[in-house]
């Protein structure tokens, strides 16, 4: 039986023993070494050309990048800019500006008083400053690195690499150390600009550089900046190491645009307003002011003006504004509450017609004074005159503290109080600013309830007032107020869910009587420096003193709004203590809210009303 | 029958092993050759491989350092565009405006000359104004986007002498149509 066959030695293997020949060997080594040599020229050449790569001065910039690269294994890291902020119709407000970060190695500099002159003169800084974070310190450590300026503009980043190769050239005579590659470290970092320089200031709020990241971050202070903070947030892309062979152009990652607010604001109102505001606060000498103007429909906010107020491309200007009005808050209109006097007789008006207290018909026989608690806290009128029979359209037009705090009497505590919470007294309108407050009022002793007839044991804030004036002049809908019109977000433009109806205040009757009693009051000769030729308005004047206030301050106050019965514009003027005309609002903020008015309808395109309509509500 | 000119297997085979050990001495470099040719041929493929992958690596490496410099370019752009962008805006800002404004010597209108004209366009009806009802309201606008019968109800066109212009358009007598109808 003959074997397998693959146990049958190899027919050569077979032809050797038969032979007599040598027996098989394993193949011989040469070839293994000739091919390790081979292998081993090659790797010689590589070892060879990295240390080449590591000398060459041509290759010095690949070093540069490797150098920089090493502290962020993971990846590179790219800032994108905080989101930017706009007006209404695309205008800039918010933007940003490309600059650098420069941290300085202190040991690497050999004469620092040399380099510091330099420095001083390039980034205009203060030599002694300068001295006092570079010098060599015997008793303290050198840091590795000092940051000196996080606002390198891309001009001073040219200058400064001019003088550093120009030092690098000198060799042993240079003033720092010609072998050091992180004399200078520039890190790009978009700072927040403002091409409006102080318009909307208020508005926007700042941003203040956090030290708490690894990473240079903006983060907002007051405003929307602070309200929309995350939104904004600025972002660094981290662009990970991708194996080079692998990586595929959809890999890379390229810059989107960023995030972003578009405001309800128009510049040019904004703009208009703060600039008829800086006038009224110099005409009346004025400490301070605000002036809102929004939309009564929809709570949309056109412009929201203050005077004095920061410019916020100038960072020493917002500190000074901040060390002047330490405790008072960033945007008065919404953190400012204030007693605001006559102008809220309309809103005590619309309480007391709504509920049923007083009718259409009211009339009141002023005497002069009032007694309502069992005369323990008598009211006297502004000018401490008797007007005698008087309507509610005469005790408007004569802002008769009288004649509302028998109204306010009229109607039942608990009644008041329902309604000025309606009314959203008490509670912070809901505004996209930070931060609010919400202001307060009492009903609690029998003179608090006489008093808020004639806007007393109340504190409101400037937007509140406006708010709910804005609920008479639409029709009786509480309106959430607004700044943001939209959001961008990854490059999409994403509604915000405003106009937003708080609640219904009042019967559309009740505020249509309101609103005929306001215009026909305007025709009186108390208002006329709030008139505007050829449109119906309606509004109130406010002069509130405050006995209890330490500086006895005084506000004067005007709410308006146009045309009536179509209303497309509330404007609300707040002066803080003005001097001139003995501080009067009718003197005063009423014909500040003229000027707003005559160029606010032009702007907006609303025409005039039909004359013969006016004509005919006059004679009324 | 074996053929005579055709060796039998034994003896084939005892030829063969005279002819191998005839050519013995040129055996022995003859499989060296072979040998030294099939390592030739080995190292040759190797190094081609090894050459190749050096090759294509060095050309991935040159393309990614290629495609890492484009990238920090296209940010250093972008972050360019960003700063000019803001450089426009400050360009065309409400001061710069105002300067223009001056320097063309135009003035604000006066709200008496300012002549609006009422312009109807399709794609954009006018919005519904929330009207305060009561007391007062402005006249009614007569709606331009519809002729007077699309604005009224059936039973209010008809109530208007709808019966009498649909028994003329139908050719009907009067009576007729209504006891039609009636019925």
């Amino acid at each position: 039986m003959s074997m397998p066959s693959r146990f049958v030695a190899s027919e050569p293997a077979a032809r050797d023993a038969e032979a007599g020949g040598p027996p098989p060997t394993a193949s011989s080594p040469r070839p293994f070494y000739m091919l390790g040599g081979l292998l081993g020229g090659v790797a010689l050449l590589i070892v060879l050309r990295l240390i080449w790569f590591q000398i060459d001065p041509e290759l010095a910039e690949f070093r540069e990048f490797a150098r920089q690269d090493r502290g962020y294994m993971t990846g590179e890291m790219f800032p994108l800019p905080r989101g930017w902020i706009t007006d209404r119709h695309g205008r800039v407000l918010a933007g940003a500006r490309l600059a650098y970060q420069l941290d300085v190695a202190p040991d690497a500099l050999r004469r620092p008083g040399e380099v510091v002159a330099v420095l001083a003169g390039v980034l205009e800084m203060s030599p002694e400053a300068l001295w006092a974070r570079l010098a060599p310190d015997e008793q303290a450590q050198t840091p590795p690195a000092v940051m000196l300026s996080y606002t390198i503009t891309p001009r001073q980043r040219e200058l400064l690499l001019q003088w550093w190769a120009r030092w690098a050239a000198l060799g042993d005579q240079s003033p720092i150390d010609p072998n050091r590659n992180d004399v200078f470290r520039f890190t790009p970092v978009l700072v927040r600009d403002y091409p409006e320089g102080d318009v909307a200031g208020n508005v926007l709020g700042f941003v203040t550089l956090s030290d708490r990241e690894a990473r240079p971050m903006w983060v907002g202070n007051f405003g929307v900046e602070e309200y929309y903070d995350r939104l904004l947030q600025q972002q660094w892309v981290t662009i990970p190491f991708y194996e080079p062979y692998s990586v595929t152009a959809e890999q890379v990652p390229l810059p989107e645009p960023p995030s972003g607010l578009v405001l309800t604001v128009d510049r040019d109102v904004q703009a208009l307003v703060e600039s008829i505001l800086d006038e009224a606060l110099e005409e009346y000498e004025a400490r301070r002011g605000v002036i809102i103007v929004m939309r009564p429909k929809t709570g949309e906010i056109l412009a929201l003006a203050m005077s004095p107020r920061p410019r916020l491309d100038d960072y020493d200007s917002v500190l000074s504004f901040l060390r002047t009005f330490e405790g008072q808050g960033w945007n008065w209109a919404v953190e400012h509450t204030y007693e605001p006097g006559s102008v809220m007789k309309p809103i005590m008006l619309s309480i007391a017609l709504d509920s049923g207290a007083i009718d259409p018909d009211f009339t009141y026989m002023d005497t002069g004074v009032e007694y309502p608690c069992g005369g323990t806290a008598p009211v006297y009128n502004w000018d401490y005159g008797a007007h005698m029979k008087q309507d509610i359209v005469g005790c408007l037009a004569n802002s008769l503290n009288t004649c509302f705090a028998n109204i306010a009497m009229h109607v039942p505590r608990e009644t008041v109080r329902t309604y000025m919470e309606a009314f959203g007294f008490g509670q912070p309108t809901g505004v996209d600013l930070a931060p609010e407050r919400s202001g307060m009022f009492s009903v609690a002793a029998c003179s608090d309830h006489s008093r808020l007839g004639f806007g007393y044991a109340v504190s409101v804030t400037p937007l509140q007032l406006a708010a709910a004036e804005a609920a008479i002049a639409n029709g009786g809908f509480l309106m959430r107020p607004y700044l943001v019109k939209a959001q961008l977000v990854n490059g999409r433009l994403v509604p915000t869910p405003f106009p937003q109806v708080v609640r219904r205040v009042m019967r559309a009757e009740t505020a249509a009587q309101v609103n005929d009693f306001l215009a026909r009051s305007m025709t009186h000769d108390t208002y006329k420096n709030a008139e505007v030729e050829g449109y119906l308005l309606a509004g109130k004047t406010g002069t509130a003193f405050n006995p209890r206030d330490p500086d006895d301050l005084l506000d004067a106050t005007m709410v308006g709004w146009g045309p009536v019965g179509d209303p497309q514009f509330l404007v609300l003027v707040w002066l803080e203590d003005p001097r001139a005309n003995d501080g009067w609002a009718s003197l005063t903020a009423a014909p500040t809210f003229r000027r707003v008015v005559e160029r606010l309808v032009v702007i907006l395109g609303v025409p005039p009303q039909d004359g013969a309509v006016q004509a005919a509500y006059r004679g009324r | 029958m074996w053929p005579a000119f055709f060796p039998r297997p034994a003896q084939a085979w005892s030829l063969a092993r005279r002819a191998a050990q005839a050519q013995a001495w040129r055996r022995f470099w003859t499989r060296q050759g072979v040998r030294w040719a099939r390592w030739a041929l080995g190292v040759a493929a190797l190094f081609l491989v090894v050459a190749a992958h050096l090759y294509l690596a060095n050309q991935a490496v040159v393309l990614w350092e290629d495609i890492r410099t484009m990238q920090y370019e296209s940010w250093q752009l972008w972050w360019d565009i960003v700063t000019w962008q803001t450089d426009l805006a400050r360009q065309r800002n409400a001061q710069a405006m105002q300067e223009a404004v001056s320097q063309l010597d135009l003035r604000w209108p006066e709200p008496a000359r300012v002549l609006y004209v009422p312009v109807a366009l399709p794609s954009h009806p006018p919005e519904a104004a929330v009207q305060v009802p009561g007391v007062w309201a402005p006249p009614p606008t007569p709606d331009p986007w519809l002729p007077p019968e699309y604005t009224i109800s059936g039973s209010q066109w008809l109530a208007q002498g709808g019966w009498e212009r649909l028994r003329q358009a139908l050719g009907l007598p009067e009576a007729d149509l209504r006891a039609g109808i009636s019925r």
